[in-house]
């Protein structure tokens, strides 16, 4: 039953996604527990000789009202358990704190990049990474917004006042000359600032 | 404390502003105070974006002090305007506040302890969820991947550039303005970038549309309809989440379902004063997300629809004239942010049309995906189900006469998004990617959770006279 909860479903701002029982969504189950009560119902009142027709809709209606309380019942006890997690999982975080927690990958390398390099900077980003889809494409997503004002979105290639390494192999030896590194966040993460721009 | 001072002023400026602006189309006492407040922070945050939108465009500075005391001064013009002038073009002797009894002219017996308990559950049920939903808000600074490429990024800009400047991303350079710059507004009456208090906004908007659905409904029927209405409102997974989210949707959602809530008490009452605010509703909501723009068309042809089945059966030499109060506001509000990306040379990559008969091989595919989130996804609860159950087996009492012009909505809602998939290159976010028909859906789905509860009732849905 807690394990139910827990899954009952999967919040997404694009889609939420009811678990499944068996491989059958729960929803199934759901019209399958209306159709098949209302015909059970139905059948009964025909042999107590009442009118089939307006007793099934009714018959229907409810239960099918009854479903909307029993799905709420579960959904409000596994809306409870991800407000108590959520709770417990950004307590005693301030903003910094809750982003380095949703956004672990790109977060940390945003504000080392800040501690380094202040203002508006036009930046240009070398990544191993295909940053035009996939996994590459969203962090460089929200590296843009973490960045800014250091700008990653434009072609700046031909005079960019910084160079950004993410997710790199040997980001040293890509770094193309009259840029200075500062110390690098990870083996293959860093940045480098125009050398005269300092 | 001064942080906290400061969050206040920024959330009551518009709300003054909307304040000021229902002045002129409601008296003091013919909305509740609910209602007024409600209405007021969604009409006024409207109003707010579009003169930051002017601001920008004249050259105006995005500085704490200069952006307030501009917005100040229009909401203090315009307050000694309105009671300069009183609003004397609108008729007065309705109100729009009644009480109907839930059960005239009975006495409560054991069902109607029955409903009141269920009714009880229903209101733990909404404030489990207000409070839920106001500590999200709160608490989770801004995350997912649109609100941070498209809204926040832009606001960010905004802030810092201290003006509205484009991004250089082609594909996100021409999207409305609306949240960027209430998140803007946010940071600039704070003083800081604060990636948690730009999106305080939103649960406002959640707050003030279940105000306005609960008046709506109540004002058609009784208080337990407008209750069971919120009731089915927060059964949406999808509603609750995204009250919480700094998405485009939820204002927009916002926007649309009151253009048709105004639309309707048109239809109702004959005033003109509901369909200069649905045209005002309407215009405001193309400045939201671009989908706004064709709910517009959708407006437009509902409006149509009920100019020729209106009550009272207007002469039809008074169409122009009637039309043109729904259409010059609305339309004037959508042309101004084309208008101003045209000045700025902004280009956008729309969507495409492909008009072959290669497009009719996507029905099925649509076909599928609509019914699967409609009746099978999380999205929803059973709201589609119970709402296809009352249009196979409509009741024998009849139904509320604003029951067929919901359904209408909803269907033209519909079909907009089933042509645009059909006919467009939005396709590819329904074949391959489903990232976007939930977020459609939610655009109109508090319309389906008010047609199922209303029910023929004698003496609902008119205003009453002035005493």
């Amino acid at each position: 039953m807690v394990r139910f909860i827990d899954t009952f479903y999967m919040m997404s701002p694009n889609y939420c996604q009811y678990t499944q029982i068996k491989g059958i969504n729960i929803l199934g189950y759901v019209y399958g527990v209306v159709i098949i009560f209302s015909f059970l119902c139905v059948l009964w009142k025909i042999r107590k000789g009442r009118s089939p027709w307006k007793q099934g809709v009714r018959i229907l209606y409810i239960t099918t009202f009854v479903m909307v309380f029993v799905i709420a019942f579960f959904q409000i006890k596994f809306q409870i358990r991800q407000f108590a997690y959520e709770y417990k999982y950004f307590k005693g975080s301030d903003t910094t704190g809750k982003y380095e927690k949703i956004y672990k990958e790109t977060f940390g390398f945003a504000k080392y990049c800040h501690s380094n390099v202040s203002g508006k900077k036009r930046a240009v980003m070398n990544s191993d990474l295909n940053l035009e889809k996939g996994e590459g494409f969203f962090r460089k997503t929200e590296l843009s917004y973490f960045l800014y004002p250091i700008t990653i979105l434009g072609q700046y290639y031909d005079a960019p006042d910084v160079i950004i390494m993410y997710k790199k192999q040997n980001p040293l030896r890509s770094l193309p000359s009259g840029f200075l590194a500062f110390p690098p966040y990870d083996c293959d993460s860093l940045i480098a600032a125009r050398e005269e721009r300092l | 404390m001064i942080l906290g001072i400061n969050i206040v002023l920024a959330l009551f400026i518009p709300w003054a502003m909307g304040f000021v602006a229902l002045s002129f189309l409601f008296d003091r006492d013919e909305l509740t105070v609910a209602a007024r407040f409600a209405l007021a922070f969604v009409v006024g945050t409207g109003i707010l974006t579009f003169f930051m939108l002017f601001w920008s465009w004249a050259g105006g500075n995005f500085s704490g002090i200069e952006l307030r005391v501009f917005m100040s001064g229009i909401t203090v013009g315009g307050a000694l305007m309105a009671l300069r002038y009183k609003h004397a073009r609108f008729k007065k002797e309705y109100l729009l506040t009644r009480d109907i009894p839930i059960a005239p002219g009975h006495v409560p017996g054991r069902a109607e302890f029955l409903w009141e308990l269920l009714d009880i559950l229903i209101v733990v049920f909404l404030i489990f969820h207000c409070v839920y939903i106001f500590w999200r808000a709160f608490h989770i600074p801004v995350y997912g991947f649109d609100p941070l490429k498209i809204n926040a990024l832009n606001a960010k800009m905004f802030y810092f550039e201290k003006r509205i400047v484009f991004p250089l991303d082609p594909v996100y350079r021409g999207y409305p303005l609306h949240v960027s710059l209430l998140q803007a507004w946010m940071a600039i009456n704070i003083g800081q970038w604060n990636d948690q208090v730009i999106k305080f906004f939103v649960p406002f908007y959640f707050a003030s549309y279940l105000v306005i659905q609960y008046e709506f409904v109540k004002f058609l029927g009784n208080a337990r309809q407008a209750l069971w209405s919120l009731g089915l409102l927060l059964t949406a997974n999808l509603f609750a989440l995204h009250a919480s989210l700094a998405y485009m949707d939820f204002p927009l959602m916002v926007y649309t379902c009151l253009t048709i809530i105004f639309l309707l008490l048109w239809w109702l009452e004959q005033e003109d004063r509901f369909l200069y605010l649905a045209a005002i509703l309407g215009g405001m909501g193309t400045f939201v997300k671009r989908e706004g723009l064709a709910y517009l068309v959708i407006y437009g042809i509902l409006f149509v629809l009920m100019l020729i089945f209106r009550q009272g059966k207007g002469k039809h030499d008074a169409w122009f004239k009637t039309g043109m109060k729904f259409f010059l506001p609305s339309v004037t509000l959508a042309v101004i942010f084309p208008i101003f990306k045209f000045t700025h040379q902004v280009n956008s990559q729309g969507v495409l049309f492909n008009l072959s008969w290669c497009a009719f091989s996507r029905i099925p595919v649509i076909l599928s995906q609509f019914f699967l989130n409609f009746f099978l996804s999380g999205n929803w609860s059973l709201v589609w189900g119970l709402l296809l159950l009352r249009l196979l087996f409509p009741s024998v009492q009849g139904s509320h006469p604003l029951f067929k012009w919901f359904i209408t909505a909803i269907a033209l809602f519909v079909g907009l998004i089933f042509f645009l998939f059909l006919l467009t290159n939005a396709f590819f976010w329904i074949a391959e990617r489903d990232t976007t028909l939930s977020r459609l859906i939610l655009h109109f789905f508090p319309l389906a959770t008010m047609a199922l509860v209303l029910r023929p009732f004698p003496c609902s849905g008119r205003a009453e006279r002035r005493e």
